[in-house]
């Protein structure tokens, strides 16, 4: 009897406070509902006004509204992302540096993460640190549109590279970048031109070949990569290289004379004209021997007048007493002399006999050079076939 | 002077406790429910540490809400600097709760910790309702105005408060009550911190101050069944959203170590400034006691105001911020610097309100700061900021309240990361050494202390060395004897070494002392001459002790031996020594002198 009473009563008290548990359970969450609500409307009208900051170009007040949003949602990655964005774009780096790197903490490969860093630290003038986390965006996730980011940012990357003088490295990413590029030939144009800025010609005029027998190319696109070519030509001193190219593109032009305007059209035909002017001097290695030696004595004749006219210019007495020039720095009056020896000595040469000396040859046309580049320095810039041998003078790669 | 803990309520003292007392109207009393069910207390007391639980984790859900709610109310959704209601709304609510906490609920004052546990050493687990509902009231007022206090500490008081209501109206008995309140206070504090084990360990480490296994089991069920119900609201997910933690160049450790420095001493600096200036503000007038959490809230505003509204409040969105990295390093260490002051002066005014929240506070800025710098001095490191921020709330942890080895586990319960243990246990350890040694007394001793309540020091009782019988072990005084020997040979034996007891080896190894006395008196009879002696002793025996068992087990004895053989736990009957009352009262004489 009394064990059943105490059993009756211990019941009746876990009944009843199940009970109040039961109501403080209710109303803790319609309390909770009610809190969580308002917070969530709280947290979007932050976000609202941020998202309008950024949109309105202004960063330093999207910020606030981020970090705002963030309080009431800390857990929210939208949210984090904005904000490090934020901060980045109202130029407060060093804010913008750490959030980044507390999210790329987060996750170590998010390509679009370790991209901003890369930014960053150009801004945090920190380079190598910049090129690690390129190369990480570069190996890193990126969520749909991977190869096009990816190449976005090896071009990227080798701006940069370029900026830094680091020219190989580029080479190396922007061949990659072209080999990548499936053949776009948008793409390719600024693959091209960086390769040429890289220093790496060869590659460039390949690519922009590539582009002008790419049928996926528009004509207008075609034509451009044509001029390009023969711009990075004719500046590594593939003449004839740079003049094919011209003459297709003039045809190209004519075709399409929409797409070309006049002025362009002007700029290009004299451009063609200069490069035959110069190639009438040039002697070529696959002209027959004769022709290119008489090249050779023409080029040399144009150089010993211009010589003699500087020397006179610089000195009315004969060209023996040169030495004497009290106007010439020392060294000036030496070379001066040495040329002007040098010059003599070759007036005993025979033509018949430049013609099988291959030795003579190079020797002569190395005092053309030296002859220009000196009389240009010392007696201002030449005009008419002097400028074209200077031209060729200082042209960087002799091929042709 | 008023005290922070409540006075002796008269209730709690001359009522007598239910089940203890005489039987009331109609109901059972203890001794006829013991008889008729001896196992329905230790039953009751497990099922109503679930519902302990669940109450505690429900108020305390409810209680995080409203200090959710006072805040958007009264500092807006985010407070920003340069807002005049940073200042006006801590001063106003800070005057309100000086007027609550002198008129309606004097015990609510302090953290909550102290309350709990002199309810649990000297009110025999009482906490009134009232305390419970003012505590709810006045802390919810005083963190949701921004005063810089946290609400672990209240919710732990809540717990305990919901504990001893319950108990109660159960008429329980006055010892499971008194139990009841680290039990309530366990599942407070894990619903507040969505911890278990932390709060788990918290309860043990500074509130019950060791290991008992009449309450661990409640304590377990208790905390558990909180955080069950307040991650039914909250989410499964940690405290906080920390970034992975990684250790992979151990040159790191260097840093960490230089973070544990950094962090005893920020402990020393924030006790030192509490242990000033709290007791000063108390000496004033009860008038001026009412205004000074007004007084608490103006200065918190003020430095809210200008520029660091990160300070006010409990501050874990500010936490969560720093361990992703968000504040430069001096902007954090300011932060650290003004949170310790915040925290001093709202803590001092008696406005009601926790520790914890602003030690993890200050242990993340300073923790995010030394990383910063890290990170500055030595970008290859690899380590984030936001584990250096983990690891600096562990410190201050450790070093501030005392508790290293809650402080361990709380990093890897709100991280969810075992990984960074190593950092974790080194810079806990240096941060706590140097606490200890700069300032020797714990904070929520200093303030019993200051409060003139004398609750026993948990680090005192935590680090108690226990003495054992092996203390007090002496040698054998000459030689043992066996069961089958005659009476008139150990007479003889102990007549010729002049022994004052004999030591006889009986059947099962058991050992029998007699004094030479009682040897002469059975040796005396006319049968035992040549007659084993075993049969003519008296059927007791000595009871078995091993040196390893704590010294006062003997204590029991001496009464009935007063020379007990200790024997050896491998080899059984062999003889390690013996020990007398006299060996053991000189043992435990020595160790106090030590």
């Amino acid at each position: 009897m009394e064990r059943r009473r105490l059993i009756l009563q211990d019941t009746l008290a876990l009944f009843v406070l199940t009970a109040i548990t039961i109501l403080i359970a209710v109303l803790t969450y319609f309390f909770f509902q009610s809190f969580s609500q308002h917070r969530r409307v709280l947290e979007r009208r932050w976000y609202a006004r941020g998202e309008r900051a950024m949109s309105a170009g202004k960063p330093q007040f999207a910020v606030e509204d981020f970090r705002s949003a963030l309080a009431l949602s800390a857990a929210n990655p939208q949210y984090q992302l904005a904000l490090a964005e934020a901060l980045a774009g109202a130029n407060r780096t060093e804010e913008a540096y750490t959030y980044f790197s507390a999210l790329h903490d987060a996750q170590p490969g998010d390509g679009y993460l370790n991209l901003q860093l890369a930014r960053l630290a150009i801004k945090r003038k920190n380079p190598n640190q910049a090129i690690a986390f390129y190369r990480a965006a570069l190996t890193g996730l990126w969520h749909g549109m991977g190869a096009e980011e990816r190449f976005k940012i090896r071009l990227e990357l080798a701006r940069y590279l370029i900026s830094l003088n680091r020219n190989t490295e580029a080479q190396g990413d922007l061949l990659t970048a072209e080999g990548n590029s499936l053949d776009h030939p948008l793409e390719l144009m600024e693959v091209a031109a960086l390769l040429h800025q890289a220093g790496d010609d060869t590659d460039a005029l390949t690519t922009y070949r590539r582009i002008e027998r790419n049928p996926a190319a528009t004509p207008g696109l075609r034509m451009r990569a044509l001029r390009e070519e023969a711009n990075v030509a004719e500046s590594v001193g593939q003449y004839k290289r740079a003049a094919q190219a011209l003459e297709l593109y003039m045809a190209r032009a004519r075709a399409h004379r929409n797409l070309v305007p006049d002025a362009d059209l002007r700029t290009a035909t004299d451009q063609l004209t200069h490069l035959q002017n110069l190639m009438v001097l040039i002697p070529f290695y696959g002209l027959p021997p004769a022709q290119h030696a008489a090249r050779i004595r023409a080029d040399a004749q144009i150089a010993h007048d211009r010589l003699a006219a500087c020397m006179k210019k610089l000195n009315p007495s004969p060209p023996s007493n040169a030495t004497a020039t009290p106007a010439l720095a020392p060294a000036d009056a030496a070379s001066l002399a040495q040329l002007n020896e040098s010059w003599q000595q070759m007036a005993a040469v025979k033509p018949a006999d430049l013609a099988s000396d291959s030795t003579g040859q190079t020797a002569l046309m190395n005092w053309v050079d030296q002859t220009e580049q000196l009389t240009a320095r010392l007696c201002g810039s030449p005009t008419g076939n002097n400028a074209l041998l200077l031209q060729l003078a200082t042209t960087p790669d002799k091929t042709e | 002077m008023s005290t922070t803990v409540p006075q002796v309520p008269q209730k709690a003292v001359s009522a007598p406790l239910p089940l203890s007392a005489a039987p009331r109207g109609g109901e059972l009393s203890d001794s006829e429910i013991n008889r008729i069910a001896p196992t329905r207390g230790d039953r009751l007391f497990l099922v109503l540490s679930i519902f302990i639980g669940c109450v505690s984790g429900l108020l305390v859900v409810c209680f995080r809400i409203s200090i959710e709610w006072l805040k958007v109310l009264l500092l807006g959704s985010v407070p920003h600097a340069g807002q005049y209601r940073l200042i006006v709304a801590p001063m106003i609510i800070g005057l309100l709760i000086g007027l609550l906490v002198r008129y309606f609920f004097p015990q609510a004052r302090g953290s909550g910790i102290n309350q709990t546990k002199a309810a649990l050493y000297i009110y025999n687990g009482y906490i009134s309702a009232r305390t419970m509902i003012g505590k709810f009231i006045t802390s919810a007022l005083a963190i949701g105005s921004g005063q810089s206090l946290g609400p672990e500490d209240p919710s732990l008081q809540i717990g305990a408060g919901v504990a001893s209501l319950i108990g109660r109206k159960l008429h329980l008995s006055r010892e499971r009550l008194r139990l009841f309140a680290p039990v309530g206070a366990a599942a407070g504090l894990a619903a507040a911190f969505n911890a278990p084990i932390s709060a788990i360990l918290f309860v043990i480490e500074e509130v019950i101050g060791a290991w008992t296994a009449a309450v661990l089991g409640s304590v377990v069920l208790a905390a558990i069944s909180s955080v069950v119900v307040a991650r039914a609201f909250w989410g499964p997910q940690p405290m906080f959203h920390i970034p992975p933690v990684t250790l992979r160049d151990n040159r790191e450790l260097l840093a960490y170590a230089v973070l544990g420095v950094v962090g005893g001493l920020a402990a020393v600096l924030f006790s030192r400034l509490l242990a000033v200036l709290r007791p000063w503000l108390r000496s004033m007038s009860p008038w001026a006691q009412v205004f000074q959490p007004a007084v608490a809230g103006l200065m918190v505003g003020a430095i809210g105001f200008f520029g660091f509204s990160q300070v006010m409040g409990a501050g874990y969105e500010t936490i969560d911020h720093a361990m992703h990295g968000e504040f430069l390093w001096h902007a954090l260490l300011a932060m650290a610097v003004l949170k310790i002051l915040a925290t001093t002066i709202s803590f001092s005014s008696g406005t009601p309100g926790g520790m914890f929240a602003p030690t993890l506070f200050i242990g993340a800025m300073l923790g995010a700061s030394v990383g910063s710098v890290e990170k500055i001095l030595f970008p290859h490191l690899t380590g984030s900021v936001g584990s250096y921020a983990l690891v600096g709330m562990g410190v201050l942890f450790a070093a501030f309240l005392r508790v290293p080895l809650t402080s361990v586990f709380m990093v890897f319960e709100v991280s969810g990361n075992y990984s960074i243990v190593l950092p974790v246990i080194l810079a806990n350890t240096i941060a706590y050494l140097i606490a200890r040694s700069l300032q020797p007394v714990p904070i929520f001793e200093a303030l019993t202390l200051q409060d003139g309540l004398a609750l026993p020091s948990m680090e005192e009782v935590r680090e108690e060395t226990t003495l054992r019988i092996e203390d007090a072990l002496q040698p054998l005084p000459g030689q043992s004897f066996i069961g089958t020997d005659t009476p008139g040979k150990i007479l003889a034996a102990v007549r010729e070494e002049k022994e004052a007891f004999a030591l006889i080896r009986c059947v099962g190894n058991r050992w029998y002392v007699i004094s030479a006395a009682d040897l002469e008196k059975v040796a005396q009879t006319a049968e035992a001459t040549d007659k084993p002696i075993e049969p003519l002793l008296p059927e007791d025996r000595v009871p078995v002790l091993y040196p390893d068992l704590p010294l006062n087990e003997t204590l029991a004895h001496f009464h009935r031996w007063p020379l007990i053989p200790v024997v050896n736990r491998a080899m059984s009957g062999l003889l390690e020594g013996v020990v007398s009352q006299t060996d053991v009262l000189k043992c435990y004489e020595s160790h106090s002198h030590a």
